[in-house]
């Protein structure tokens, strides 16, 4: 049971992830490397919380959402100049930043969460706690998952609400056409920051749940294996709704699952798990390219 | 003027644009009042495409003034409705200040965000019904059959509350029946609702926006000159008729009819040529979609010039698209010069010399114009003015001209598809490409839309 549930707290936390990012690459027709980065700001914002600010997990939690949704800009005010290829090099250098920031905002003779020792580089931050809600410390694996899958929830409700309401759709009509979307008054630049800041957000809270579910983070978290990682989720579940990024989070965190049961070694079976990612993208795009369950058609 | 004296909409003084050294506008002054319906013209490069991206503010002046009193509205050329959309969204979307647009209000007041949506679709599908589109709302608009498009996108520049009206090209690429629609819209927009129109279209729809102009902008050199509708440069109709019967061996056109209401009319040059293009029980579908539903049959000789005339929506573009191994045939051969070519990829087809020159997207933007000319290995100049612009950069009338003369001096084209070549062309334009069809040996089939040419 307890291999059950840890699935799907990691279910959990990849659907919040895939959801953003879907935000983002699905509405907006931006494609983003950076996601991964957004992921790590969460989790470490989280863990310097807890651990080093005093904070409960509940302000902790707050705190990742807001440093996340801030750090974005560092991703959306590109978007005001650069387009396509560009804005692609650009969120890499973001992601870039991100990575190197936490690999080497260390210094071992500062206490942890200091300006000079921010994330503890590549030593990670261990010991980071399980969450407390009202009291209550979610220490067995069964509390983890529901409370992973009610955070999943509820950002789950926030998308709906967001990508069914006139802002979804001014998204999608930007993504179609930028200039005839600006012709209607709409005002695109707010709305690439507006949509980056949520998408943002919501990784940093995906990460939040994941360094108080592993109590371990390293600059592995912002690598660029994990950006690329989520957008396998969203091209291969599909984009521009969102049954597509849940679909995606299900398929990509169950392939290596079915590999463990096949008694292939674990080394074997890491390699055999990218051809299978890189495998099943060539497949989508060449014969589904909206995805399993998207709207949104790659081309 | 009566118009003269009513309320000034928009004013500009000086305004000057230049493009890497090559001035466009050099000096335009106007003044535009409520209720005016303004025919802009010009020669194909002389800078209305220009002056109206400044004007709707997608372009900045390099100097020059300009006030407004009231919200200004376009619609493009190229129309540009969202792809993804519905019709009903395409609409929808253009009314401002929606409570849901903000996406605090979406999640903090989402019970009135949506009351405020349902009215807005309610508003919307009335529109819809009363343009006669109730039936295809739900249509995306990567669907919409190219009159929809426009009025969807009149109505949808209207919707965020212009009371000026920029159109490029409102007619183009419309059959007679869809241009008596839009026409009857657009005085319905100004005698009811009061709204100021501007109107740019090519020399062939000319005569029909004069039947609604108050009045006349030609720019030339740069400067805009006001005039009344007399000043307008007119296109004679049927010319195409007259201009092909003069080519025909003898004077004679063979002349067939199609299925859908199309026209096939052939001039044949070489009495004793050889057939080198047979199109025999023909039918495409586009994805699940029948276009080309009852089978089509035709023959061209070597030299041939052929005018394919067909109402909109009947499937002239699939069809060239077809032939040329674009789009799968569903029954029917391709043959060339007595060759079954049908299961043959396009590049295979293009070997044989079956060259394919759509309305648009024809150009590599990122190249030269030089560079698009070498690709299509012609060595001889082709706008040497601009030879070393990028073709991106050119205006729809240079742009139109570089794709057409590229495909038709390539060497190694020998049967010529041209989708609606005349589209967007002054008569000067309008005119040469006519003499450059007549001077070239090769086999050429070109598409009109129905009742305006012949």
């Amino acid at each position: 049971m307890n291999y059950v549930f840890h699935l799907l707290i990691y279910f959990g936390v990849y659907a919040i992830l895939a959801m953003g990012l879907n935000l983002v690459v699905g509405y907006c027709g931006l494609l983003t490397l950076a996601h991964a980065g957004y992921f790590a700001v969460g989790a470490y914002a989280y863990a310097l919380g807890t651990l080093a600010w005093g904070m409960d997990s509940i302000s902790a939690l707050l705190l990742a959402f807001a440093a996340g949704g801030v750090l974005s800009l560092l991703t959306s005010l590109p978007t005001w100049r650069l387009k396509g290829d560009y804005f692609v090099m650009a969120s890499m250098a973001v992601q870039v930043l991100i990575y190197s920031a936490a690999y080497n905002w260390v210094n071992s003779e500062a206490p942890l969460g200091s300006l000079s020792n921010l994330t503890n580089g590549p030593f990670g931050i261990a010991g980071v706690s399980r969450p407390v809600i009202f009291g209550c410390k979610l220490t067995s694996l069964g509390a983890m998952a529901a409370y992973s899958l009610i955070v999943a929830a509820i950002c789950m409700g926030v998308c709906h609400l967001l990508q069914t309401a006139p802002w979804g759709r001014t998204l999608k009509c930007m993504r179609d056409d930028e200039l005839a979307t600006k012709n209607l008054g709409k005002n695109v630049q707010l709305l690439k920051v507006q949509s980056l800041s949520v998408a943002c957000a919501l990784a940093a809270v995906a990460g939040a749940i994941y360094a108080s579910y592993t109590s371990y983070i390293d600059p592995s978290l912002a690598s660029m294996d994990q950006s690329i990682l989520l957008l396998s989720m969203i091209f291969v579940g599909g984009m521009g709704n969102l049954k597509g990024p849940l679909a995606g989070a299900a398929i990509l965190l169950l392939i290596p699952e079915v590999l463990r049961f096949m008694n292939i070694p674990d080394a074997v079976a890491a390699e055999i798990r990218v051809m299978l990612y890189g495998l099943m993208l060539v497949l989508i795009v060449r014969f589904k390219p909206e995805g399993v369950a998207g709207d949104y058609k790659v081309n | 003027m009566q118009t003269n004296d009513r309320e000034v909409v928009l004013e500009a003084e000086g305004l000057a644009k230049s493009f890497g050294g090559n001035a466009v506008l050099t000096d335009v002054n106007f003044k535009l009042h409520r209720g005016e319906v303004v025919l802009l013209q010009g020669a194909n490069g002389s800078g209305k495409t220009t002056l109206l991206n400044i004007l709707t503010g997608n372009l900045k002046p390099d100097g020059g003034t300009m006030r407004k009193s009231a919200t200004l509205g376009r619609t493009w050329q190229d129309v540009r409705l969202f792809a993804s959309q519905t019709l009903s969204d395409n609409i929808a979307t253009a009314t401002p200040k929606q409570p849901g647009e903000n996406p605090l209000k979406a999640l903090f007041l989402a019970w009135k965000a949506r009351r405020e949506e349902r009215r807005n679709a309610a508003e919307v599908a009335d529109i819809l019904a009363k343009m006669g589109l109730a039936d295809r709302s739900a249509v995306f608009g990567s669907n919409a059959k190219i009159a929809e498009a426009k009025f969807v996108a009149m109505v949808r520049a209207i919707r965020v509350g212009a009371k000026v009206l920029f159109l490029d090209e409102p007619l183009a690429g419309l059959d007679h029946a869809e241009t008596e629609t839009v026409l009857t819209t657009l005085r319905a927009l100004v005698k009811k609702y009061g709204l100021t129109l501007v109107v740019i279209e090519h020399a062939l729809n000319i005569p029909k926006i004069l039947q609604i102009a108050t009045t006349v902008w030609t720019l030339k050199d740069g400067k805009l000159s006001v005039g009344t509708a007399d000043t307008a440069d007119e296109a004679a109709g049927g010319e195409l008729r007259t201009w092909l019967k003069s080519l025909a061996a003898g004077g004679a056109l063979i002349e067939t009819g199609l299925p859908g209401g199309a026209h096939l009319t052939i001039a044949t040059r070489q009495a004793d040529a050889q057939p080198v293009l047979a199109v025999t029980n023909y039918k495409v579908n586009r994805g699940a979609r029948p276009v080309i539903a009852e089978p089509i049959s035709f023959a061209l000789k070597e030299g041939d010039i052929a005018i394919l005339e067909a109402p909109n929506g009947w499937g002239k573009s699939t069809l060239l698209e077809s032939i040329a191994g674009l789009v799968p045939a569903v029954a029917g051969k391709v043959e060339l010069q007595g060759e079954d070519v049908t299961a043959l990829p396009v590049w295979k087809r293009a070997r044989k010399g079956l060259r394919l020159n759509r309305a648009a997207g024809t150009l590599f933007t990122q190249a030269t114009v030089q560079e698009n000319a070498r690709l299509n290995h012609v060595t001889e100049p082709i706008l040497p003015a601009l030879s070393s612009r990028k073709a991106g950069s050119l205006s729809g009338g240079e742009s139109r001209r570089l794709s057409f003369e590229a495909v038709l001096n390539n060497p190694e084209a020998k049967i010529l598809m041209l989708d609606e070549p005349f589209q967007a062309l002054d008569i000067t334009e309008s005119a040469r490409v006519r003499r450059s069809l007549s001077n070239s040996q090769k086999t050429i089939l070109v598409t009109v839309p129905r009742g305006r040419y012949i």
